[in-house]
């Protein structure tokens, strides 16, 4: 009895979230943590933001009567140890306006930040300093190489500030340089690099002091599609060796996609949704998402258990079926696997299998109908036929 | 009459001004004026001691590092001619004038131009008070910098380095607005100070603009230098006046020619070294 009593606390009781949901799944403590920020830029911003907070005046109204412009509004999210968050939106939605808030390059409003379970508000300059020095790496959209240092000493920057001695920090800086495949090329300048490979070289820079977060304010956006591609593939190597917590920009969802665990979108300084990829192409939480996840291709994103019929209902209808027989796959396996099982064995029918127990059945129909994105049927009953199953029940 | 009467008080306010500053303050005046002269001598001495074919040559070089050969050639032959036409000292001693005076300039010019770079405020007061020392006719310094520092190199020197201070102190403001944004934010990011940013990434980025107004204030401490040969300034100046004086019509021409190659020599050398560094800076 005690036991359970000691239980109900921990419920909170603050009404639950999607943040909150999202925050609970783990234990250890975010690496990265914002509640409720908020940011107006303006001379009045503390008087606009309660007028926002409290009356919800809109876009429109607090640049006319305060001569405010709204950043983000009540931004919560957190980013746990080692993941890869993107945060997706249009430009001026306000995300990069979120990012820098979490190198405090930009004071909130109202709201805390807090990094590994600290609080960076209550930091003091130096410490601030000590902190982007050495726990946060930033990578900028447009490089942001410095033009009159060489590659070496552009990546050795952040040591160079922290007076690391010069042969460790080029030591360091040589190191980061190998995990981009730019080893040698430290004594070149970043006019005499490409695109690609200079904005490889703001990733070694944010990488030399060795830092637990990254990042990374729309890193791939300005380079061309088929290098952008290699980036990203190179980029998830990395991030796999490395485990780095990141937090990823992005104004392109299929970015976002492939390389976020989860995904926040962004619409006028609002975090509309909050989710893994599948949730949010699955189960977009308003039109706007809805219209973002339209074209987005679902082989890779949806799960067999989303396209399912459950098992029961299924032999219920098609008593018929051998089940046993059919070919099989996990419930986590992609619209991609099923689709090449069916084409490969020429099955009409796939049993999803968890823990050998048949779960659900995918036919043809409600593969095609998950890759299209609709959701799948409830399967319907003849009048006739729940008497059958009653029989067979029965029998 | 009542505007005559308050432009005749104006006249006499500054003129007690001058007074009262070169009365009150002359001990502090004659350390400065002392300070400059010395200066001037430590740099007269570098281009006068050594033989004249040293001084050409290393200026040769340093035409050739930033302007090309075909400067190099230009450097060697007019400075030859200076020489040929016996006015090596003087054109040396000019030289002296201009560098001593610039140098001074940009000791204050630099750091103000920082300041009124990074600071709206400063700049805008900056910006009347550089106004106002650009559109005073230069000759306007001269007989106050004679009032509180006496006859002279220094008042020359005092004089030059005012009137080269406005470009040196525009174009260094302007080249610190002009550092990219996210250059600076960069600094920021990685956890630099005020004075690591300023060092490491402002200055180095600005240096190309920085380096055009050394080159504006070399010209017009070239001109003013000329000029302030009528306060007592030495070489090609002092020169020029003389013969007109004496109406040596042709003597006052070689200075003047000495002065153009001078001017040309300053001009190119500086100038090259702006497009070199903008080269490097480009990426």
């Amino acid at each position: 009895m005690t036991a359970e009593t000691k239980v109900l606390p921990l419920n909170s009781t603050k009404p639950a979230t999607l943040m909150d949901q999202h925050a609970a799944k783990s234990e250890q403590v975010p690496a990265i943590e914002c509640r409720h920020v908020w940011k107006i830029y303006g001379k009045n911003e503390q008087r606009a933001h309660q007028a926002v907070k409290t009356e919800n005046i809109s876009k429109e109204a607090c640049l006319a009567e305060y001569g405010c412009v709204i950043g983000v509004v009540d931004a919560s999210f957190s980013v746990n140890q080692g993941e890869i968050f993107c945060i997706m939106g249009l430009s001026g939605s306000g995300k990069s306006t979120l990012m820098r808030h979490v190198n405090r390059l930009i004071e909130p409003t109202d709201g805390q930040i807090l990094i590994n379970g600290t609080d960076i508000g209550t930091l003091s300059t130096p410490e601030m300093r000590a902190l982007r020095a050495k726990k946060i790496g930033m990578v900028f959209q447009n490089m942001a190489l410095l033009p009159h240092r060489n590659v070496r000493d552009n990546v050795a920057f952040g040591l160079e500030v922290r007076k690391v001695p010069k042969k460790e920090r080029h030591a360091a800086a040589e190191n980061a340089l190998a995990l981009v495949h730019l080893d040698g090329w430290g004594d070149r300048f970043p006019r005499e690099l490409s695109g690609g490979m200079q904005q490889r070289v703001g990733l070694a820079r944010a990488l030399a002091s060795d830092p637990d977060i990254l990042l990374m304010d729309e890193p791939f956006s300005a380079l061309d599609p088929l290098i952008r591609r290699q980036l990203q593939d190179q980029f998830l190597e990395l991030s796999q060796k490395l485990k780095k917590t990141t937090l990823f920009i992005t104004h392109d969802l299929d970015e976002a996609i492939r390389i976020g665990a989860h995904i926040a979108i962004m619409k006028d300084g609002v975090l509309v949704q909050i989710g893994t990829p599948e949730e949010i192409v699955t189960n977009p939480t308003d039109e706007y998402v809805a219209d973002f996840v339209a074209g987005i291709s679902r082989l890779h994103l949806v799960s067999a258990t989303t396209v399912m019929y459950p098992a029961v209902d299924f032999l219920r209808k098609f008593p018929e079926v051998a089940a046993e027989q059919l070919p099989s796959v996990g419930p986590d396996d992609d619209l991609d696997t099923l689709v090449e099982i069916m084409t490969d064995v020429e099955a009409n029918r796939v049993a999803v299998r968890a823990d050998g127990k048949i779960i659900g059945i995918v036919t043809r129909r409600s593969l095609l109908r998950g890759i299209q994105g609709k959701p799948t049927e409830k399967i319907q009953f003849d009048a006739a036929q729940p008497q059958d199953a009653q029989a067979a029940g029965g029998a | 009459m009542e505007t005559k009467k308050i432009a005749t008080g104006f006249d006499n306010l500054v003129e007690a001004f001058v007074e009262y500053i070169s009365a009150t303050f002359d001990t502090a005046f004659n350390l400065i004026s002392d300070m400059i002269e010395g200066v001037l001598h430590g740099i007269e001495q570098v281009f006068l001691l050594p033989p004249f074919y040293v001084v050409i040559i290393v200026f040769g070089l340093l035409a050739w590092r930033t302007a090309g050969k075909t400067m190099a050639a230009f450097t060697a032959a007019g400075f030859l001619l200076c020489w040929a036409m016996n006015l090596w000292d003087e054109t040396m001693v000019t030289m002296a004038l201009v560098v001593a005076s610039v140098i001074i300039t940009l000791l204050f010019a630099i750091p103000l131009g920082i300041a009124a770079g990074s600071n709206q405020r400063v700049s805008e007061v900056t910006r009347v008070l550089m106004d106002f020392l650009q559109t005073m006719p230069p000759y306007v310094y001269l007989i106050p910098a004679i009032a509180i520092l006496g006859f002279g190199a220094s008042p020359a020197i005092t004089a030059t380095a005012i009137i080269a201070f406005a470009p040196a102190v525009r174009l260094t403001s302007l080249g610190i607005r002009q550092v990219p944004r996210e250059q600076v934010e960069v600094g920021k990011a990685f956890g630099a100070t005020p004075a690591q940013s300023l060092f490491k990434i402002k200055l180095p980025s600005a240096l190309p603009s920085i380096m055009a107004g050394v080159n504006q204030s070399l010209m017009l401490a070239l001109s003013m230098a000329v000029i302030a040969g009528i306060i007592g300034a030495g070489g090609l100046g002092k020169e020029v006046y003389r013969a007109i004086r004496v109406l040596e019509v042709g003597k006052a021409f070689d200075a003047g020619i000495s002065i153009v190659i001078l001017a040309i020599i300053l001009d190119r050398i500086s100038q090259g070294a702006v497009t070199q560094l903008k080269k490097g800076a480009v990426s």
